[in-house]
């Protein structure tokens, strides 16, 4: 009897303990659902009130009181007394709405998430910190930081977050820590640096020069020639066509001859068959965008404005997420009052306007990024060749600590042009990987010192044209289409950024690494970016287009994003009188596409031909034919067009530039479009086994597509673009739940409103300049990170309307002004 | 109803300074200077943590329009209809009640024992 009851009471006390172990920790990608749901510690306690209440927080590092006011969309404006405490403010408020944002994002571009999920991101970790992003960082600091304004911007931004950090208990830390079990670290100054150079990542590692050099041994030379010209048939470039070059275009420094190429070496790059990935970090897994961003910028002077002042717009566009990838702010000290859309994690306003001025960007895509054959001596990698002597790689020892096991270390080796990715183990499964040939060195402007930081402090408080140039001369990376404008009239456009002095041609291929005069030399000097004020037409724009046209004495590189988007911009505020906001509104949500206007009459042309289309071709024929070219997202003729041009594009180059064992890629839309248009009897209809006619093609594309329509989507009334498309904006980690639903908008990656499944425009401006801007803008999501906040995704319905809000550039802190629903207080302790 | 008091109020109390299973000591101790019987002992003790606890998840959620419990219950499978929320508050509730009613067992089996050694 008493032994029964001793083992019930066994029985029972383990019984408890073991739930309570169970319950306490992370099994798989399910949270501790113990300590996750839990009132009192639990994600309830993220639930936080709808009502905003005002916070008083007492720091010993601060040299004055700020104030912080919330207003009714959840923006914080911080009045400080000097810089200091402005940037420790940024720091705190930025840390208090995106703290979990900044922890994951720079985890992930230092290649820390195995700390966090485990094995799974052992070979992602190990990818970053093989391309050098903890590296190029490094150098960002040791440069920004020999600069001292900047270095006490850097230390006290990070004495704000941490402020923050540091009064949390476990209870308050953002709902994701809490998914993912883990806590938050302190920050360091590096972080910010590794933010930007996640910028570098997104918007200025594309390299296509592994795919072009398969390409060049598999066919002649001719072929590139022919399908992957060095300029467009037709193009718009950002610095308009006439504008002379301010210097001397005879100078020595031009360089004319071509760069030397590299053998290939055979690569197996296409394996991207990957593992189906869990929720946590599919997201990060996915493959580079096939095609570029989609970003715009444009301005008028008040000679085109109703206003009779400039007026400004840009739209970056990026992946969309959730917690919003930018974060609005006005900063407001002595020095500086600046409105405007601030990266989590890095000082100062990216994107915005102050009193004076209004700025914005969009990437450009030059050639930043060159990849360098390696000479090994021996296996040993410890020396490596160049011209006819050996050089010592150096090496760096990476330490990835993995939860839940032991530490993986990676070697990494370094030539003097930079980090060798892969020697020959490249990773299964990360189609990030796939443009990266093996045995290469990497030669990346990411990496080179830079002080971005400077740049936008300098802009944050310019008040003319010749604070803006100064501003602009520090920046290196990821070059941006700075367009300007300010109250005096004045509106300018400057492709800038570090820009590497190339020979022409360097580095659409693979080089070899071994021959010296295969390297960049010095860089096209700042006064030589090429830059545009105040032109005739009263208009400048950009779109990712290319910047110059042939005219310019240096090679930026041979392919820049489409230039649909740029002349439709440029076609419609060239016909602009009277611009005013709601024309530049209407501006960035246009959904006209030109490729469809260039190609669609040709295309119906040639079907008109095409005997035995069944019933629903007919149906489908008869909406192309109907159809204003606007991929509007009820539209079903837009469907229709994009699928179709996909197979065409799929029918024309498939069987010539994909394969399974070698990377290749398709030519631009440009030269298919020209193909398409003026080469009715090119030898691309046929295939290596068939010949064929351009008719052939288009009407066997057509037939394909509305097949694939129909076994994907049914009939066609569930053809409409906003439900084919599926755009949404998901978690930043992809947690199920905490993104958005599937929205109701258009645009395409063609039209100024581009728009694909997960990408678009990640803020929208438009600064009326003048003796008081007005000021509006909009988020995919919204002011807070956390997902239990109104403030989490509240402006994503005013987004999905293509309407914007109204910005407050406020002069004083007081609380008892309009729109101000909270506020914070921060007071030195004694 | 004194055990059960006495489990809520202390349980309560603990929990804002303590780890979210303090509960389970809570509910052992209380069990083993109280309860009468097994039955009791879990049912007493389960029913003051997920009173407790549910009590707690609706205010909380309630000043928040039940906004995060309706993104945890999507995130959970449980979908995102209007009382989704109360549904994660239920599962959640329950899990601390078994959690204290097993601990409540355990505690008063361990007084049972120890007075049968006498």
């Amino acid at each position: 009897m008493k032994r029964l009851a001793f083992f019930k009471l066994i029985f029972f006390v383990s019984l408890t303990l073991i739930s309570i172990y169970l319950l306490n920790r992370k099994i798989g990608d399910i949270p501790p659902l113990g300590k996750f749901l839990n009132p009192a510690t639990g994600f309830w306690q993220n639930a936080e009130s709808v009502v905003p209440r005002d916070i008083f927080l007492e720091d010993g590092a601060l040299l004055d009181e700020v104030t912080i006011l919330i207003d009714d969309q959840g923006v914080p404006h911080i009045f400080a007394q000097n810089d200091h405490d402005l940037y420790f403010a940024q720091g705190y408020i930025t840390a208090k709405d995106r703290l979990w944002q900044l922890d994951f994002q720079t985890r992930y571009a230092a290649g820390r998430l195995s700390e966090v999920v485990g094995k799974k991101a052992v070979e992602l970790d190990r990818y970053q910190r093989r391309i050098g992003m903890t590296y190029g960082a490094e150098n960002m600091i040791t440069e920004a930081t020999k600069d001292t304004q900047s270095k006490a911007i850097l230390e006290a931004y990070a004495a704000g977050i941490n402020a923050y950090i540091n009064q949390l208990e476990p209870a308050d830390y953002p709902i994701e820590f809490k998914i993912l079990d883990y806590e938050p670290e302190l920050w360091k100054p590096l972080n910010s640096a590794l933010l930007l150079k996640l910028m570098s990542a997104t918007l200025a590692r594309g390299t296509n020069e592994l795919a072009l050099s398969n390409i060049l041994d598999q066919y002649e030379e001719e072929v590139i020639n022919d399908l992957f010209p060095n300029y467009p048939f037709v193009e718009d470039p950002i610095i308009p066509q006439g504008t002379p070059w301010d210097f001397d275009t005879d100078s020595s420094s031009t360089i004319t001859n071509a760069a030397k190429i590299a053998t290939v070496k055979k690569d197996h790059a296409s394996r991207t068959n990957s593992e189906p990935m869990n929720w946590l970090t599919s997201r990060l897994l996915t493959a580079p965008k096939p095609e570029n961003l989609g970003s715009n910028n444009w301005t008028v002077n008040g000679n085109k404005s109703s206003t009779g002042f400039p007026i400004l717009a840009n739209d970056p566009h990026l992946d969309l997420t959730l917690p919003s990838i930018w974060y609005q702010i006005q900063l407001q000290s002595p020095h500086v009052n600046v409105y405007g859309a601030s990266i989590p994690g890095a000082p100062n306003v990216i994107i915005g306007f102050n009193e004076n001025i209004a700025w914005g960007v969009t990437n450009v895509g030059s050639d930043v990024l060159d990849w360098y054959q390696v000479t090994f001596k021996d296996s040993s990698h410890q020396e490596y060749k160049q011209n006819d002597h050996w050089r010592k790689t150096k090496t760096r020892i990476e330490e990835i600590k993995v939860r839940g096991q032991q530490a993986f270390y990676d070697t990494v080796y370094y030539t003097h042009q930079g980090p060798i990715p892969y020697l020959d183990n490249k990773p299964e499964g990360l189609p990030m990987t796939a443009n990266i040939p093996e045995g290469y060195a990497l030669n990346w402007v990411a990496h080179l010192p830079s002080n971005e930081i400077k740049t936008f402090f300098e802009l944050n408080m310019a008040s003319d044209y010749e604070d803006y140039r100064h501003a602009l001369s520090h920046f290196v990376a990821p070059a941006q289409n700075f367009v300007y404008a300010d109250r005096k009239g004045d509106i300018a456009i400057t492709p800038n950024g570090l820009f590497p002095l190339k020979e022409n041609r360097q580095g659409k291929f693979l080089l070899d690494g071994s021959d010296s005069a295969n390297e960049w030399k010095q860089r096209i000097p700042f006064e030589r970016n090429p830059t545009a004020r105040n032109p005739d037409q009263n208009y400048l724009s950009s779109a990712n287009q290319w910047p110059v046209d042939p005219s310019y004495p240096y090679y930026l590189g041979w392919e820049f994003a489409p230039s649909e988007r740029a002349r439709r911009i440029n076609s419609q505020l060239e016909k602009m009188e009277e611009a005013s906001l709601r024309s530049f509104q209407a501006l960035q949500t246009d959904d006209y596409s030109l490729l469809a206007e260039a190609l669609t009459d040709t295309l119906l042309h040639i079907l008109a031909d095409a005997s035995n289309l069944s019933d629903l071709e007919n149906r489908s024929l008869a909406e192309l034919k109907d159809w204003n070219y606007r991929y509007e997202h009820n539209s079903v003729a837009a469907s229709i067009f994009e699928t179709f041009y996909n197979k065409i594009n799929d029918q024309l180059w498939k069987e010539y530039f994909s394969n399974q064992e070698t990377l290749m890629r398709y030519p631009s839309r440009d030269r298919t479009l020209h193909l398409l248009l003026h080469e009715p009897e090119s030898r691309w209809y046929s295939t290596p086994g068939k010949e064929r006619t351009r008719s052939e093609v288009v009407v066997l594309s057509f037939k394909e597509s509305i097949q694939e329509l129909k076994e994907n989507y049914g009939s066609i009334e569930h053809w409409e673009w906003g439900h084919v498309k599926q755009t949404h904006v998901p978690h930043l980690a992809a947690i199920p739940g905490l993104g958005s639903t599937i929205l109701d908008v258009g645009g395409s990656k063609h039209t100024v409103n581009a728009m694909s499944e997960k990408n678009g425009p990640s803020w929208r401006m438009v600064i009326l300049l003048g003796n008081q801007p007005k000021a509006y803008g909009v988020l995919p999501g919204g002011a807070s990170g956390n997902p239990g906040s109104p403030f989490y995704d509240n402006q994503i319905s005013t987004w999905e309307k293509g309407e914007l809000i109204e910005l407050h550039l406020l002069d004083t802190p007081s609380r008892d002004q309009e729109n101000i629903i909270s506020q914070i207080k921060l007071t030195p302790s004694n | 109803m004194l055990l059960f008091l006495l489990i809520l109020v202390l349980s309560f109390l603990l929990q804002l300074l303590l780890p979210w299973w303090i509960i389970a000591p809570v509910a052992f101790i209380c069990c083993f200077l109280k309860a009468r019987k097994t039955g009791q002992a879990f049912l007493i003790s389960f029913l003051a943590i997920f009173i407790l606890w549910l009590i707690a998840c609706v205010i909380l959620s309630s000043q928040n329009d039940h906004i995060l419990s309706t993104r945890v219950a999507q995130m959970l499978g449980l979908g995102s209809s209007t009382y989704s929320w109360l549904l994660v508050a239920t599962i959640s509730s329950l899990l601390g009640g078994i959690v204290a009613g097993i601990a409540g067992i355990s505690g008063f089996l361990l007084r049972r024992l120890s007075s049968q050694k006498y």
